[in-house]
Protein backbone atom coordinates (compact mmCIF):
# COMPACT_ATOMS: atom_id res chain seq x y z
CA UNK A 1 0.00 0.00 0.00
CA UNK A 2 1.30 3.12 -1.41
CA UNK A 3 0.75 5.61 1.90
CA UNK A 4 3.82 7.49 0.81
CA UNK A 5 1.86 9.12 -1.67
CA UNK A 6 -0.91 10.46 0.66
CA UNK A 7 -0.01 14.58 0.18
CA UNK A 8 -0.23 16.45 3.57
CA UNK A 9 -1.18 19.63 1.22
CA UNK A 10 -3.76 21.19 -0.48
CA UNK A 11 -5.71 18.01 -1.11
CA UNK A 12 -5.85 17.10 2.70
CA UNK A 13 -6.45 20.32 3.70
CA UNK A 14 -9.72 20.93 0.69
CA UNK A 15 -10.62 17.13 1.25
CA UNK A 16 -11.75 18.40 5.17
CA UNK A 17 -12.94 21.68 4.07
CA UNK A 18 -15.39 19.39 2.09
CA UNK A 19 -16.03 16.75 4.82
CA UNK A 20 -16.80 19.65 6.94
CA UNK A 21 -19.30 21.33 4.56
CA UNK A 22 -20.81 18.06 3.97
CA UNK A 23 -21.38 17.29 8.03
CA UNK A 24 -22.44 21.17 8.64
CA UNK A 25 -24.88 21.55 5.70
CA UNK A 26 -26.26 17.26 5.16
CA UNK A 27 -25.79 15.15 7.51
CA UNK A 28 -25.70 17.48 10.95
CA UNK A 29 -28.98 18.60 10.14
CA UNK A 30 -29.88 14.61 8.78
CA UNK A 31 -28.95 13.59 12.25
CA UNK A 32 -30.33 16.34 13.95
CA UNK A 33 -33.94 16.11 12.31
CA UNK A 34 -33.95 12.20 13.21
CA UNK A 35 -32.64 12.66 17.04
CA UNK A 36 -35.93 15.23 17.49
CA UNK A 37 -38.42 12.87 15.24
CA UNK A 38 -36.96 9.68 17.74
CA UNK A 39 -37.27 11.44 20.83
CA UNK A 40 -40.79 12.39 20.40
CA UNK A 41 -40.62 15.65 20.31
CA UNK A 42 -43.37 16.40 17.76
CA UNK A 43 -46.05 14.59 20.40
CA UNK A 44 -44.78 15.95 23.43
CA UNK A 45 -44.78 19.24 22.19
CA UNK A 46 -48.36 19.01 20.91
CA UNK A 47 -49.87 17.86 24.07
CA UNK A 48 -47.70 20.24 25.91
CA UNK A 49 -49.39 22.91 23.66
CA UNK A 50 -52.48 22.02 24.17
CA UNK A 51 -52.01 22.04 27.43
CA UNK A 52 -51.01 25.31 27.72
CA UNK A 53 -53.57 26.83 25.96
CA UNK A 54 -55.88 25.35 27.98
CA UNK A 55 -54.16 26.97 31.00
CA UNK A 56 -54.60 30.46 29.00
CA UNK A 57 -58.39 30.39 28.80
CA UNK A 58 -60.09 32.26 30.72
CA UNK A 59 -63.07 30.06 32.84
CA UNK A 60 -66.16 31.57 31.71
CA UNK A 61 -68.16 34.00 34.71
CA UNK A 62 -70.44 32.00 37.19
CA UNK A 63 -73.80 32.10 36.62
CA UNK A 64 -76.15 31.66 39.77
CA UNK A 65 -79.41 29.81 39.15
CA UNK A 66 -82.07 32.22 38.33
CA UNK A 67 -85.36 30.59 38.41
CA UNK A 68 -88.36 30.88 40.89
CA UNK A 69 -87.46 28.00 43.22
CA UNK A 70 -83.94 29.30 43.99
CA UNK A 71 -84.90 33.17 44.12
CA UNK A 72 -88.23 33.17 46.28
CA UNK A 73 -87.50 29.20 48.06
CA UNK A 74 -84.19 30.90 48.98
CA UNK A 75 -85.45 34.39 50.61
CA UNK A 76 -89.17 32.87 51.94
CA UNK A 77 -88.61 29.24 52.40
CA UNK A 78 -91.96 26.73 52.03
CA UNK A 79 -94.39 30.31 51.00
CA UNK A 80 -91.75 30.67 48.31
CA UNK A 81 -91.93 27.21 47.16
CA UNK A 82 -95.75 27.33 46.99
CA UNK A 83 -95.61 30.11 45.05
CA UNK A 84 -93.04 28.98 42.15
CA UNK A 85 -95.57 25.51 42.41
CA UNK A 86 -98.45 27.88 41.88
CA UNK A 87 -97.41 29.96 38.53
CA UNK A 88 -94.82 27.57 37.64
CA UNK A 89 -91.03 27.47 38.11
CA UNK A 90 -90.54 30.69 35.58
CA UNK A 91 -87.02 32.18 35.03
CA UNK A 92 -86.30 35.74 36.14
CA UNK A 93 -86.79 38.32 33.72
CA UNK A 94 -83.34 38.78 31.27
CA UNK A 95 -81.74 35.75 32.67
CA UNK A 96 -82.85 33.64 29.48
CA UNK A 97 -80.48 36.25 27.39
CA UNK A 98 -77.75 35.74 30.25
CA UNK A 99 -77.18 32.58 29.48
CA UNK A 100 -77.86 32.49 26.07
CA UNK A 101 -75.06 35.09 26.01
CA UNK A 102 -72.71 32.90 28.60
CA UNK A 103 -73.43 29.65 26.05
CA UNK A 104 -72.22 31.89 23.21
CA UNK A 105 -68.85 32.68 25.15
CA UNK A 106 -68.26 29.43 25.99
CA UNK A 107 -68.62 27.92 22.86
CA UNK A 108 -66.74 30.84 20.95
CA UNK A 109 -64.20 30.05 23.80
CA UNK A 110 -64.39 26.23 22.85
CA UNK A 111 -63.83 27.08 18.97
CA UNK A 112 -60.83 29.01 19.43
CA UNK A 113 -59.15 26.33 21.48
CA UNK A 114 -59.65 23.76 18.59
CA UNK A 115 -58.27 26.13 16.34
CA UNK A 116 -55.35 27.04 18.02
CA UNK A 117 -54.50 23.20 18.73
CA UNK A 118 -55.03 22.06 15.08
CA UNK A 119 -52.15 25.02 14.00
CA UNK A 120 -50.19 23.23 17.21
CA UNK A 121 -47.76 21.16 14.66
CA UNK A 122 -46.91 23.89 12.94
CA UNK A 123 -45.71 25.65 15.93
CA UNK A 124 -43.86 22.61 17.03
CA UNK A 125 -42.53 22.05 13.47
CA UNK A 126 -40.90 26.02 13.82
CA UNK A 127 -39.53 24.99 17.38
CA UNK A 128 -37.85 22.02 15.53
CA UNK A 129 -36.57 23.74 12.46
CA UNK A 130 -35.09 26.76 14.64
CA UNK A 131 -33.24 24.75 16.81
CA UNK A 132 -31.74 22.54 13.35
CA UNK A 133 -31.06 26.12 12.53
CA UNK A 134 -29.45 28.01 15.58
CA UNK A 135 -27.42 24.98 16.55
CA UNK A 136 -26.12 24.33 13.34
CA UNK A 137 -22.46 23.84 13.48
CA UNK A 138 -23.00 22.00 17.00
CA UNK A 139 -25.17 19.29 14.96
CA UNK A 140 -22.58 19.26 12.19
CA UNK A 141 -19.63 18.70 14.82
CA UNK A 142 -21.47 15.66 16.51
CA UNK A 143 -22.02 14.10 12.74
CA UNK A 144 -18.91 15.01 11.71
CA UNK A 145 -17.35 13.44 14.33
CA UNK A 146 -19.15 10.37 14.71
CA UNK A 147 -20.37 10.55 18.33
CA UNK A 148 -17.40 11.17 19.50
CA UNK A 149 -18.35 14.74 20.29
CA UNK A 150 -21.57 15.76 21.54
CA UNK A 151 -21.83 19.23 22.34
CA UNK A 152 -24.17 20.93 25.05
CA UNK A 153 -27.17 21.76 22.46
CA UNK A 154 -26.95 18.12 21.33
CA UNK A 155 -26.99 16.77 24.24
CA UNK A 156 -29.60 19.24 25.93
CA UNK A 157 -31.74 18.79 22.92
CA UNK A 158 -35.09 18.80 24.62
CA UNK A 159 -34.54 22.11 26.44
CA UNK A 160 -33.24 23.59 23.13
CA UNK A 161 -36.66 23.01 21.64
CA UNK A 162 -38.58 23.78 24.70
CA UNK A 163 -36.77 27.36 24.64
CA UNK A 164 -37.00 27.50 20.53
CA UNK A 165 -40.57 26.97 21.30
CA UNK A 166 -41.45 30.26 23.18
CA UNK A 167 -38.60 32.38 21.30
CA UNK A 168 -40.99 34.81 19.65
CA UNK A 169 -40.27 33.06 15.76
CA UNK A 170 -42.27 30.21 17.26
CA UNK A 171 -44.71 31.50 19.86
CA UNK A 172 -46.46 33.59 17.19
CA UNK A 173 -46.56 31.05 14.62
CA UNK A 174 -50.75 29.62 14.71
CA UNK B 1 -6.81 2.04 -18.21
CA UNK B 2 -5.27 4.66 -18.89
CA UNK B 3 -6.96 8.20 -20.13
CA UNK B 4 -4.63 9.49 -23.18
CA UNK B 5 -2.33 7.22 -24.29
CA UNK B 6 1.64 6.92 -23.94
CA UNK B 7 3.92 4.59 -25.74
CA UNK B 8 7.84 5.21 -26.45
CA UNK B 9 8.89 5.35 -29.71
CA UNK B 10 12.74 5.18 -30.96
CA UNK B 11 14.04 7.82 -28.68
CA UNK B 12 10.86 9.85 -27.53
CA UNK B 13 8.20 9.37 -25.26
CA UNK B 14 4.74 9.92 -27.03
CA UNK B 15 2.06 10.88 -24.88
CA UNK B 16 -1.47 11.92 -26.05
CA UNK B 17 -0.18 15.47 -26.09
CA UNK B 18 3.05 16.24 -25.51
CA UNK B 19 6.68 14.10 -27.08
CA UNK B 20 9.21 14.36 -25.29
CA UNK B 21 12.82 13.42 -26.01
CA UNK B 22 13.76 10.05 -24.07
CA UNK B 23 17.38 11.79 -22.41
CA UNK B 24 16.08 14.68 -20.91
CA UNK B 25 13.47 12.32 -19.12
CA UNK B 26 15.24 12.91 -15.32
CA UNK B 27 11.90 11.51 -13.67
CA UNK B 28 8.91 9.33 -13.79
CA UNK B 29 6.61 9.42 -11.13
CA UNK B 30 3.43 7.29 -10.44
CA UNK B 31 1.26 9.06 -7.60
CA UNK B 32 -2.35 8.65 -6.25
CA UNK B 33 -3.05 12.47 -5.77
CA UNK B 34 -6.90 11.61 -4.75
CA UNK B 35 -6.03 9.13 -2.02
CA UNK B 36 -6.47 11.45 0.50
CA UNK B 37 -9.52 13.31 -0.72
CA UNK B 38 -10.97 9.69 -1.28
CA UNK B 39 -10.32 8.36 2.61
CA UNK B 40 -11.69 11.37 4.31
CA UNK B 41 -14.91 11.57 2.59
CA UNK B 42 -15.42 8.04 1.72
CA UNK B 43 -14.12 6.97 5.18
CA UNK B 44 -16.52 9.85 6.91
CA UNK B 45 -19.37 8.76 4.88
CA UNK B 46 -19.01 5.33 5.54
CA UNK B 47 -18.03 6.16 9.35
CA UNK B 48 -21.07 7.86 9.30
CA UNK B 49 -23.45 5.26 8.24
CA UNK B 50 -22.11 3.07 10.54
CA UNK B 51 -22.09 4.94 13.57
CA UNK B 52 -25.62 6.43 13.25
CA UNK B 53 -27.25 3.57 12.03
CA UNK B 54 -29.81 3.59 14.54
CA UNK B 55 -30.89 6.97 12.95
CA UNK B 56 -30.64 5.74 9.48
CA UNK B 57 -32.76 3.97 7.29
CA UNK B 58 -31.35 0.98 5.38
CA UNK B 59 -31.64 2.33 2.22
CA UNK B 60 -30.03 5.44 3.13
CA UNK B 61 -27.24 3.24 5.19
CA UNK B 62 -26.35 1.00 2.01
CA UNK B 63 -26.39 4.30 -0.27
CA UNK B 64 -23.61 5.96 2.30
CA UNK B 65 -21.99 2.49 2.74
CA UNK B 66 -22.04 1.97 -1.25
CA UNK B 67 -20.94 5.69 -2.06
CA UNK B 68 -17.97 5.50 0.65
CA UNK B 69 -16.20 2.57 -0.36
CA UNK B 70 -16.71 3.62 -4.28
CA UNK B 71 -14.91 6.88 -3.34
CA UNK B 72 -12.13 4.86 -1.25
CA UNK B 73 -11.70 2.63 -4.07
CA UNK B 74 -11.17 5.16 -6.71
CA UNK B 75 -8.70 7.05 -4.48
CA UNK B 76 -6.66 3.85 -4.41
CA UNK B 77 -7.47 2.96 -8.41
CA UNK B 78 -6.72 6.52 -9.46
CA UNK B 79 -3.06 7.00 -10.53
CA UNK B 80 -1.41 10.29 -11.99
CA UNK B 81 1.99 9.81 -14.06
CA UNK B 82 4.28 12.93 -13.94
CA UNK B 83 6.88 13.01 -16.77
CA UNK B 84 9.47 15.52 -15.38
CA UNK B 85 12.27 16.78 -17.94
CA UNK B 86 15.36 18.93 -16.33
CA UNK B 87 15.32 21.03 -19.46
CA UNK B 88 11.03 21.94 -18.93
CA UNK B 89 11.54 22.63 -14.86
CA UNK B 90 9.26 25.09 -14.41
CA UNK B 91 7.74 25.13 -17.47
CA UNK B 92 3.85 24.09 -18.19
CA UNK B 93 4.98 21.78 -20.19
CA UNK B 94 5.14 19.00 -17.86
CA UNK B 95 2.57 16.64 -18.52
CA UNK B 96 0.66 14.13 -16.52
CA UNK B 97 -0.90 11.44 -17.18
CA UNK B 98 -4.42 10.09 -15.46
CA UNK B 99 -5.80 6.44 -15.36
CA UNK B 100 -5.32 3.11 -13.01
CA UNK B 101 -2.63 3.41 -10.67
CA UNK B 102 -1.38 -0.28 -11.65
CA UNK B 103 -1.16 0.33 -15.30
CA UNK B 104 0.80 3.91 -14.72
CA UNK B 105 3.20 1.91 -12.89
CA UNK B 106 3.75 -0.59 -15.09
CA UNK B 107 4.13 2.14 -18.05
CA UNK B 108 6.99 3.69 -15.00
CA UNK B 109 8.66 0.73 -15.21
CA UNK B 110 9.12 0.46 -19.28
CA UNK B 111 9.95 3.82 -19.25
CA UNK B 112 12.92 3.08 -16.50
CA UNK B 113 14.14 0.33 -19.02
CA UNK B 114 14.02 2.29 -21.88
CA UNK B 115 16.11 5.15 -19.83
CA UNK B 116 18.43 2.85 -18.88
CA UNK B 117 18.79 0.84 -21.89
CA UNK B 118 19.39 4.32 -23.94
CA UNK B 119 21.76 5.24 -21.28
CA UNK B 120 23.82 2.58 -21.57
CA UNK B 121 24.03 2.73 -25.68
CA UNK B 122 25.22 6.03 -24.75
CA UNK B 123 28.06 5.04 -22.62
CA UNK B 124 29.59 2.17 -24.80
Amino acid sequence: MDFNSLPLSGNLVLALIVYALISVLGTGQLVGERMIEKSGWPSQCQRAVVSELRSNQIEPAFTPKLDCNSVFGNLFGQEGKQLCRNYGNFNLPFVDQLQAHQEKLAKANEDRLAQAASKTSSRCSCAASLTLERRRMAFGLHAGSLRLMTPAPVQNLSSELATALHSPECALKG
Amino acid sequence: MIFGSIKVEGGAVVTHRDTYDLDSITVASVRRPQLATAIVIGGGLTGFALMFSDLLYVSEIAFLGGVGTIAIASGFWLGQLKLLSRDLRGSELVDAIWGSYKDLNQVRRDLARHLKSANRSVQS
